[in-house]
C-alpha cells in the first residue's frame, strides 16, 4: 500500500522502535494460521514477548504481575 | 521436488500482476489460486527466518503492496507449506472462511493504537506497619481494577468509530490497552481525530497510534471482541 507509512500518530521519543515493535507484534501474534509448519519456535515468540514487554514496561517501576 | 513454501499472504483473485518485488533471500513471488483465493509465496530448499527486522519487513511490505489493488489476508511470519498440493488443499477446504474475512477486510486498513498510563503505586508503607503484604497486594489488584475498567472506556470509545476491533487488556502493567481497529481507507484521518479526542479526555494515558497497517489482527476469524 503506497500510502502506509507507518508514522506514529503521535511520534513519541523512539518511535521507529514503537514501530518496529508493532511490526513485530502483528507479524507473529496475528495474521491467517495455516494447516503449515510455523518457523519460529514456540519458545522463540515466548523470547519475543518478554523483550517487548521489557522495552514497553522499561519506564514502569513495578514488576510485571501475570 | 523437496524444498517448502514460505506463504506471504492470502488475497482476493485478481487480474492485477504480482507485486515486483522479491521474497525472502531473493526467491521469485509465486501465486496459485483456488476458488476466488490466492495465495502468495516463495519457494525454498529450506527456510528459518529469525524474527529479525529485514525479514519481518519484507513480509510486511510484500503483503503491503498487494494491498494496494486487493483485499488481502496477512499470514502469520514464518509460516511455511510442504508444496503446492498442501496449499490447494488448505485454500479449497477453507475457501469460505478466507472470502468472508476477505469481505470483512475489504477497503479497510487497520490502526494499532496503544494507551500507556503510570499506574498508581499501591498505597502501602505510610499507612501500614512495614511487612503488610497483604495491604500491598489488596492495593495492587485495586490499581489494576482501575485500570482494566479505564482500558474497557478506552476501547469502547475507539471501537465505536471502527467496524472492527480487537484489544488486550494490560498486557504490562504500563500497556493499559493495546487494540487494532479496522477503519474504512478513507476513513483513517476520523479515527486519529477521535483517537485524539479520547486520548485529550482522559489526561492521564498517552496514546500512540500506528499505521494504516493490513488487516494482520482481522486475518483469523477470532470472535469480534466488541
Amino acid at each position: 500500500m503506497s500510502t502506509a507509512s507507518h508514522v506514529s500518530h503521535r511520534p513519541a521519543a523512539g518511535s521507529r522502535d514503537v514501530t518496529l515493535l508493532e511490526l513485530l507484534d502483528r507479524l507473529v501474534d496475528n495474521g491467517v494460521v495455516l494447516h503449515g509448519d510455523i518457523t519460529l519456535a514456540v519458545a522463540d515468540i515466548d523470547l519475543i514477548y518478554v523483550g517487548l514487554r521489557a522495552i514497553i514496561s522499561s519506564v514502569s517501576s513495578l514488576e510485571e504481575r501475570r | 521436488m523437496t524444498g517448502v513454501l514460505y506463504v506471504y499472504a492470502l488475497a482476493e483473485t485478481s487480474e492485477a500482476a504480482l507485486p515486483a518485488r522479491r521474497g525472502h533471500r531473493g526467491a521469485p513471488l509465486r501465486h496459485l489460486s483456488r476458488d476466488g483465493v490466492t495465495a502468495v509465496f516463495s519457494r525454498h530448499r529450506r527456510i528459518e527466518l529469525p524474527p529479525e527486522e529485514r525479514y519481518l519487513w519484507r513480509h510486511e511490505t510484500i503483503t503491503e503492496a498487494l494491498m494496494a489493488d486487493r483485499a488481502v489476508l496477512p499470514v502469520r511470519f514464518g509460516t511455511t507449506v510442504a508444496d503446492e498440493a498442501a496449499l490447494v488443499t488448505m485454500l479449497t477446504t477453507r475457501a469460505e472462511e478466507f472470502r468472508e474475512l476477505l469481505a470483512l477486510v475489504r477497503g479497510r486498513v487497520e490502526i494499532g493504537v496503544r494507551a500507556l498510563w503510570t499506574p498508581d503505586e499501591p498505597q502501602t508503607a505510610d499507612a501500614e506497619p512495614a511487612g503488610s503484604g497483604r495491604a500491598y497486594l489488596l492495593g495492587a489488584v485495586s490499581v489494576r481494577h482501575a485500570g482494566a475498567h479505564l482500558a474497557e472506556t478506552l476501547h469502547a470509545a475507539l471501537a465505536e468509530q471502527a467496524v472492527g476491533a480487537r484489544r488486550r487488556v494490560l498486557v504490562t502493567p504500563r500497556l493499559l490497552l493495546s487494540g487494532a481497529y479496522l477503519v474504512e481507507r478513507d476513513g483513517v484521518d476520523r479515527f486519529l481525530a477521535a483517537a485524539d479526542e479520547v486520548g485529550r479526555a482522559h489526561g492521564d494515558v498517552e496514546l500512540v497510534c500506528t499505521g494504516p497497517w493490513p488487516p494482520h489482527s482481522f486475518a483469523a476469524g477470532t470472535p469480534e471482541e466488541r
